[in-house]
């Protein structure tokens, strides 16, 4: 392995292959900091024009949009709370309040170093992991499909708000929405109202655009102002600092990459899931988990750990078995056919040096992406002093263009704005907009799991505790639920004892 | 009762009826319109969430009582007033710019938005107004339709 190692990165770092990987980094970070488009898009867009190009070239390309679609996203997250990508919405939750403290600077700073860390682990592991590949996926069948989506949901759901009730109606919304459009398990159409277009559901990025890039642009153009409240206190110099943070947090990155690289790696659950469970666990396990969402770098630092993490989780599926773990893995998939490579166990004994590389071209991507984003950090975080009623309209003008041009159908762009005034409606009456959209990305996989599960064994609950894998997904829920209450008891005890002593 | 609390009261009740409205009308579409396979588990869905939203909506009316003994004054009634009215501009603006696009595409509603926000709701002069429509739906044409070689929707009346 390791002579295959090196002689896959004398591959890479050809002038010639480098210059693909450059220009695929580049790519990836306008891709991702344009809210709507994305590493998918961006995929998609150039998967035909790889067809002349040699296999290495097209890994260093797709490899280089990859690793940094993750750094443009989460740039826009930050300064904008508009996720350029979907699995950078959870980066908006801290990081945007710092971007509005003045500390967008400090922000980037932690997602530059967090991301191609967490690639490096994910990369790490994934080394470590492939020869064991078929057995770890193998591990999950319907009902830990379904257990692992609720854990996802009840998560998210218990820690995105102070008010977790309101945290739970959000996510039943969600998961209500998600019904919508074709059943796939029994067939039918439900809630689509005679409309073509809600046959296929209520599409993801649309509805990400809508609920966090838009509502925050109308609450933004009520308000008035900039996006940093204080002008005076936007510190342009603060990128070190976000760069220590994260070395001085270094358990929040590996929670994050072991986070990304498992989740990733579960096909159909994909990377938003990975980077909302990063956060919640984090947020969970920390002394003051009600001061996450005001501005916290750990807030930052754990989904930025996952978001390149997962990267490398979901390339175990889609090369082991021809299974994508994310919808940009399965452009990737294209890729792959494209140049004559078939998804297999068989890939690895074939093509491990081409294999090794890609891997490699990740790695190498992750690393540029923040070079090349943090030359441009100054100019980019400039924009948080922009007024508010001007960059307001730009940008839900953007955004309505990007959600248009994923699929170019004039649908998006009604629901994208549907869903911005919902998201406004949320901010104002103080309903988290995270569970709802973590329960429209699940609830596909869980109602399929749970579906599958009951024909299997014949309408018997048991199912749902039959394997070890299900069972230490059981206790996970069970810990989720109970350890939202933990701040709260806390917060008693100490209150208590503050009486007793007065 | 104080002007506040009818205000606090408005705002905390809105949203708990109409998301008892929204799953109430889910669940009977649901039970009228689909088969029992496929309507089970978005009713069992529904149905959990209704009894959430009950007890969301019981919190918010013990809320709502409690936040009725407080004081108010006409300032804050006259900037939660102004702050509705501004929030009603802003969606009826992206509504209005969603409905044009639709029916003149892009390239014709997208100016037309940018200024009627910056101006009319931004309060700023027409001139910074005309210049940020212009350099947007440029950088916009060069992104998407140059480079991206997408084609702009345009819109249901020119196509």
């Amino acid at each position: 392995m390791p002579e295959l190692l090196l002689q896959a990165a004398a591959g890479l770092l050809s002038p010639e292959t480098l210059i693909f990987l450059v220009g695929g980094v580049i790519i990836g970070l306008v891709f991702g900091v344009i809210p709507g488009l994305g590493g998918t898009t961006a995929l998609a867009l150039l998967l035909p024009l790889t067809f002349g190009m040699e296999v290495m070239h097209a890994f260093a390309m797709a490899g280089g949009i990859m690793g940094a679609v993750a750094m443009g996203g989460s740039i826009s997250a930050i300064l904008l709370n508009a996720p350029g990508t979907a699995p950078s919405a959870a980066t908006c939750l801290d990081g945007h309040p710092m971007a509005k403290q003045g500390h967008a600077a400090e922000a980037i700073g932690a997602v530059a170093t967090a991301s191609p860390l967490g690639g490096l682990f994910g990369v790490l592991t994934l080394l470590l992991v492939l020869p064991l590949a078929r057995d770890i996926v193998l591990l999950f069948g319907p009902p830990e499909f379904f257990l692992v989506a609720v854990f996802g949901i009840v998560t998210v759901a218990m820690s995105a708000s102070s008010n977790t009730l309101r945290g739970l109606v959000a996510g039943g919304i969600g998961l209500m929405l998600s019904f919508v459009g074709y059943d796939t398990v029994h067939g039918g159409v439900r809630y689509a109202f005679g409309s073509d277009y809600l046959w296929d559901g209520i599409p993801l990025i649309p509805a990400l655009v809508g609920l966090f890039g838009m509502a925050e642009m109308i609450r933004l153009s009520i308000e008035g102002g900039t996006v940093a409240a204080d002008a005076s206190a936007v510190r342009l110099q603060g990128v070190a600092s976000g760069l220590r943070a994260t070395f001085r947090h270094w358990k929040v990155v590996i929670r994050g990459s072991i986070t990304g690289t498992l989740i990733g790696a579960i096909p159909g659950v994909g990377g938003t899931v990975a980077t909302f469970i990063a956060y919640s666990t984090t947020r969970n396990a920390d002394r003051d988990p009600d001061s996450f969402g005001s501005g916290r770098i750990e807030g930052v630092i754990a989904p930025e750990s996952a978001n390149n993490a997962k990267d490398s989780g979901a390339l175990l599926p889609t090369l082991a078995f021809g299974i994508p773990g994310s919808a940009e893995m399965a452009v990737f998939l294209g890729i792959l056919v494209l140049h004559g490579m078939q998804p297999g166990p068989a890939i690895f004994a074939d093509h491990e040096q081409d294999i090794y590389g890609l891997i490699l071209a990740l790695t190498f991507s992750a690393i540029l992406a923040s070079i090349i984003g943090l030359s441009f950090v100054r100019w980019l975080a400039a924009i948080t002093l922009v007024k508010g009623e001007i960059l307001a309209p730009i940008v839900i003008a953007v955004s309505l263009v990007g959600v248009f041009a994923m699929q170019l159908r004039p649908g998006d762009i009604v629901l994208a704005a549907t869903l911005g005034v919902l998201g406004y409606l949320m901010l104002r009456f103080d309903y988290p907009r995270l569970p709802l959209v973590i329960a429209l990305i699940l609830g596909e996989t869980a109602e399929r799991g749970f579906q599958q599960s009951m024909m299997i064994s014949r309408g018997e609950w048991g199912i749902f505790v039959h394997s070890p894998t299900s069972v230490v997904l059981v206790v996970l829920i069970v810990l989720s639920f109970g350890w939202s209450f933990v701040p709260m008891l806390r917060k008693r005890l100490a209150a208590g004892i503050a009486g007793a002593a007065s | 009762m104080s002007g506040q609390a009818n205000e606090k009261r408005e705002i905390s009740y809105l949203p708990s009826v109409v998301i008892l409205l929204f799953i109430v009308g889910y669940l009977v579409t649901g039970y009228l319109t689909l088969d029992e396979t496929t309507r089970l588990v978005p009713l069992m869905a529904a149905g959990v969430t209704l009894v959430l939203a009950l007890l969301d909506g019981f919190t918010t009316v013990r809320r709502g009582q409690i936040s009725d003994e407080g004081k108010t004054s006409a300032v804050d009634r006259s900037a939660a007033t102004a702050t509705r009215r501004r929030a009603v501009l802003a969606v009826s603006t992206v509504a209005g710019g969603v409905a044009a696009i639709y029916l003149v595409g892009f390239l014709v509603a997208m100016p037309l938005y940018l200024f009627a926000s910056i101006t009319y709701l931004g309060k700023q002069s027409a001139k910074l107004a005309v210049i940020a429509a212009l350099l947007t739906m440029l950088s916009i044409y060069l992104v998407f339709e140059v480079a991206l070689s997408y084609k702009l929707f345009p819109g249901v009346l020119f196509s």
